[in-house]
């Protein structure tokens, strides 16, 4: 019998994307000196890094990853042993790029910067600009000792929760199965501790004794992934006759309305209103099996096929619960150029804009799971760059920046009467600029590592 | 069909296609690694004429393991072919006889091309299993049916973009212009021009008689699920119910046999000890990962040592058995045990059944295809696997004994005993074995004679 979860040793962020604290920012770092660099992150750990569960009495956070190297950096290479080979490798080899279609425009030689070179990163969390730097500033003065700066990303999780192109996000937010301490919200769903956590049962039943630096621990994933909203939005009105169509087209590509409310079949209609209920209800493809609704190679729909990549609705279910994984990305750049959007296009009165269109704006794309290639890489080349994904020919994922195996599936097919409607030569407007796989290790983890 | 053909596979020719042929020979005092380097040398010629040789549908090419340690290094040479041997081989050593003399030298030949047939035929090593993805397809028309469906493709988006079809078109009006375009098109495109030839009446006799063989023996049973599944799926509500009575009767012969051999199969692993297998050479996995996912098919070749005691090299001669039955009659929809990505997958017993030789043709990701081993497909992987040295213990055939460790330890053996392949080749090596058989779908729709309104709209929708 498996011990229940000792939370306290876990990083928070497994348990919450700190939405309390819209404003936040991600910071690189080098190891300079290893063992000054032990000390002064020991002493950071010790005074800033937030672990366990938090019922709202946190009033800051900060979250500390780990890259391979500077694993290796901290406490020589053979503590990487029986860790992923996936994060031992980093993002950037010719394998983990052919996996996550990082090829043409996200060719890694041209990214700002990567695991190789980041070696820590933190993430800052606060509720306002000023409470970030407030933490940023006590970070770098402990890290000027035996660390140097690689980069800083200011991120925000907007509160109108719309991404740039202007869809709403984040509306499918599985957490960790924490049984009795489980909250019960609308639109959660949960995963199996260990699909999260290293040495925890996962949703397939498997058990694995994880090696001492990933005991507490979780992978996470990270993508700076630039969005083009201007060449998204021109594009789809090129190929409408107004606005409402442009709309429309742009909600079967990504799978949902702006709003966030479900795409139904039938021809171009305005956008309905925004039904909280609606939005947040667990999304089913069953009575959708044609994709009139909600097409199959819409993102969504690639992103998380839940009940129909099988034909049994359960065993679709069973196979889609092993790939499952839990997204903490965040905005980054410019806010979106709300004036590119299209006419009658429902910009909430929450969204500041920045009128300058060409300004570099996107996404910090983050999910954590135990598996980087049975996870998190399953997802981008098994379903989001798979040309023939749910039987397609020749169609990529619309949204995400992936280029396929075959390099040339830029399609996407709209089932309707008498024949679906088919995009061709979509444009790549999102770029992947940067990215690494790291650790977030567990407490008492960490802190062994650092004190050796 | 040829002479190099043994009877079995001859009569097999008349119903179900394409063939396979793999032969493992000896090359002499060559040491394995330098046998790998010199197919490695040579595999650029080679690949370059493998396209002109016609009807393959896949190639390899394998510096495979020596029989003893110390022993004579190997080449294991496998095709998926079309024509018979006695048309294709000499077409083989036309197109590349001197490369693959170069790769044979130390072999018991006269080192020249002309010689090489009869040495491949004289090691000929024979499938136990061999698993169709697109049954009775041809190369030729896998791509000429790919071409119908890109043609097909191309007039219905300039149709619609000219508005000639509206919501309220009727879609057997569409089907039947779409028909009409194609056949207007000129001859030297190489279209299907019609639907696929069916099963001449021998063919399918014999089918029948094959059929009938495998239900002779008593405990094919244990394919209980895939039985009733393939039953199942039987077109025809007559023959399906004729097929579920003679089921049901067969089940008083086959009951006891049944029962005997999943006890018999229990005891063994109640005794058996568990074996922990090494873990993989990280190095050969890399170098093994460099050849991945260059295309939308893999390939994967496995030099399995099985467990050694002569128990179970029969039991796992008797399983192959029954899932070359399975593949023959069961798995014929395009899916091996509800795997449906693989196009070709053969399976040998070799070194006097010490060694079990898995060769396959996948579409995806290697992930993806041992998610689908373990999951979808485990009913037909486990009984197999669990013959290898070092895969963890099973329970009653099909279950893993510790479901916590078993796929873990599984995916882990699977690497170990990976071998890489030099020469790798596809003849469609972007096409997915469900596009070929969803393409095959639209050409049978296409020659239809008449459809009805929602036939047609399903068959449009696939366009």
């Amino acid at each position: 019998m498996k011990p229940p979860l000792d939370t306290g040793d876990i990083q928070a962020l497994v348990f919450s994307g700190h939405g309390r604290f819209p404003e936040s920012l991600a910071m690189g770092f080098a190891v300079a000196e290893p063992e000054a660099a032990k000390r002064s992150a020991l002493g950071l750990v010790r005074s800033e890094i937030s672990f366990g569960l938090s019922r709202g009495e946190r009033t800051r956070a900060a979250q500390l990853l780990l890259s391979a190297v500077g694993v290796a950096a901290l406490g020589g290479p053979a503590i990487l042993e029986g860790l992923d080979t996936a994060f031992r490798e980093g993002m950037v080899s010719p394998q983990r790029s052919r996996a996550l279609g990082d090829a043409g425009i996200n060719d890694p030689s041209g990214w700002l910067w990567r695991d190789r070179d980041v070696h820590l990163m933190l993430l800052v969390y606060g509720p306002d600009a000023a409470g970030v730097e407030t933490t940023a500033r006590a970070v770098r003065q402990t890290l000027a000792s035996g660390w140097k700066a690689v980069f800083e990303l200011p991120v925000c999780s907007p509160q109108d929760r719309r991404e740039p192109f202007g869809f709403r996000d984040g509306i499918t937010s599985p957490r960790i199965d924490l049984g009795d301490l489980n909250l019960r919200e609308p639109g959660v769903d949960f995963l199996a501790p260990g699909d999260v956590l290293l040495g925890e049962r996962t949703a397939a039943g498997t058990l694995n004794a994880p090696p001492p630096l990933g005991v507490g621990g979780s992978y996470l994933a990270i993508r700076q992934v630039e969005q083009d909203v201007e060449a998204f939005w021109k594009f789809w009105a090129s190929q409408s006759r107004n606005a409402q169509e442009a709309i429309w087209l742009a909600a079967k590509a990504v799978g949902r309305w702006p709003n966030g409310m479900p795409v139904g079949a039938g021809a171009a209609g305005p956008q309905p209103p925004a039904v909280e209920e609606e939005i947040m209800r667990p999304m089913s493809f069953t009575a959708d099996q044609e994709g009139t609704g909600c097409p199959y190679g819409a993102h969504i729909r690639r992103a998380n096929p839940r009940d129909t990549l099988e034909t049994d609705p359960r065993v679709s279910l069973a196979v889609v619960a092993q790939h499952r994984i839990i997204r903490r990305g965040r905005m980054y750049g410019a806010r979106a150029p709300t004036a590119v959007y299209p006419a009658g296009f429902d910009v909430p009165e929450l969204g500041a804009s920045d009128p300058e269109a060409s300004k570099d704006r996107g996404l910090l794309f983050m999910c954590l799971c135990s598996d980087l290639t049975g996870q998190f890489e399953f997802i981008q080349q098994t379903w989001l760059n798979n040309p023939q994904f749910a039987d397609r020919r020749d169609e990529s994922d619309p949204i995400t920046p992936g280029v396929d195996v075959v390099q040339d599936s830029r399609r996407l097919s709209i089932p309707g009467k008498p024949m679906r409607r088919r995009i061709h030569a979509l444009p790549r407007w999102s770029r992947v600029r940067a990215g690494g796989y790291f650790l977030l290790p567990g407490r008492r983890a960490l802190e062994h590592l650092l004190s050796q | 069909m040829s002479k190099s053909e043994p009877l079995t596979e001859r009569l097999r020719a008349t119903w179900r296609r394409p063939l396979s042929f793999t032969s493992l020979v000896p090359v002499g005092a060559t040491s394995g690694a330098d046998l790998r380097s010199r197919i490695t040398v040579l595999a650029p010629q080679i690949k370059a004429s493998l396209a002109a040789v016609g009807g393959l549908h896949t190639f390899r090419l394998v510096a495979a393991p020596s029989e003893h340690p110390g022993g004579q290094a190997r080449v294991l040479l496998s095709f998926v072919h079309d024509e018979s041997l006695d048309s294709l081989l000499p077409k083989l050593m036309a197109a590349m006889g001197d490369s693959l003399a170069a790769v044979f030298a130390g072999a018991d030949f006269s080192e020249r091309k002309d010689d090489l047939p009869r040495l491949l035929v004289k090691h000929r090593a024979t499938d136990r299993t061999f698993h169709l993805g697109a049954i009775n397809k041809s190369v030729r028309e896998i791509l000429s049916e790919n071409a119908l469906v890109n043609a097909l493709e191309a007039f219905s988006d300039e149709r619609l973009a000219a508005g000639a079809w509206g919501a309220d078109t009727a879609a057997e009006t569409i089907r039947l212009e779409l028909r009409k375009r194609i056949l207007a098109l000129p001859l030297d495109l190489e279209l299907p021009r019609g639907p696929a030839p069916s099963l001449s009446s021998a063919g399918k006799l014999l089918r029948f008689l094959d059929l009938l063989a495998t239900f002779a023996f008593p405990s094919i049973g244990v394919l209980a699920v895939h039985i009733q599944k393939a039953i199942g799926l039987i077109a025809k509500p007559g023959l399906r119910r004729v097929a579920w009575a003679a089921y049901g009767v067969w089940w008083i012969y086959g009951a006891l046999f049944t029962g005997a051999a999943f006890l018999f199969v229990r005891l063994l692993e109640l005794v058996e000890p568990d074996i922990v297998a090494a873990q993989p050479d990280a190095e050969k996995v890399s170098r093994i990962e460099a050849t991945e996912d260059l295309t939308i098919t893999n390939e994967v070749t496995y030099w399995f040592p099985v467990k050694p005691t002569w128990v179970r090299r029969v039991l796992l001669r008797v399983i192959l058995w029954g899932s070359e039955r399975g593949c023959r009659h069961f798995w014929t929809h395009g899916a091996l045990a509800d795997i449906d990505t693989i196009h070709y997958a053969r399976i040998l017993q070799v070194d006097d059944g010490r060694t079990l030789l898995f060769m396959s043709d996948y579409d995806g990701s290697l992930d993806r295809y041992m998610i689908d081993f373990l999951g979808v497909g485990s009913s037909a992987v486990i009984p197999i696997s669990s013959n290898v040295y070092g895969c963890p213990k099973t329970r009653w055939l099909f279950n893993p004994d510790d479901p916590s460790t078993f796929g873990p330890r599984l995916t882990s053996l699977l690497r170990l005993d990976q071998i890489e392949t030099q020469v790798w080749y596809s003849a469609y090596p972007n096409l997915g074995v469900r596009e070929i058989l969803a393409n095959a779908a639209v050409r049978e729709g296409l020659y239809a004679e008449e459809m009805s309104e929602a036939a047609a709209s399903s068959w449009l929708a696939s366009l």
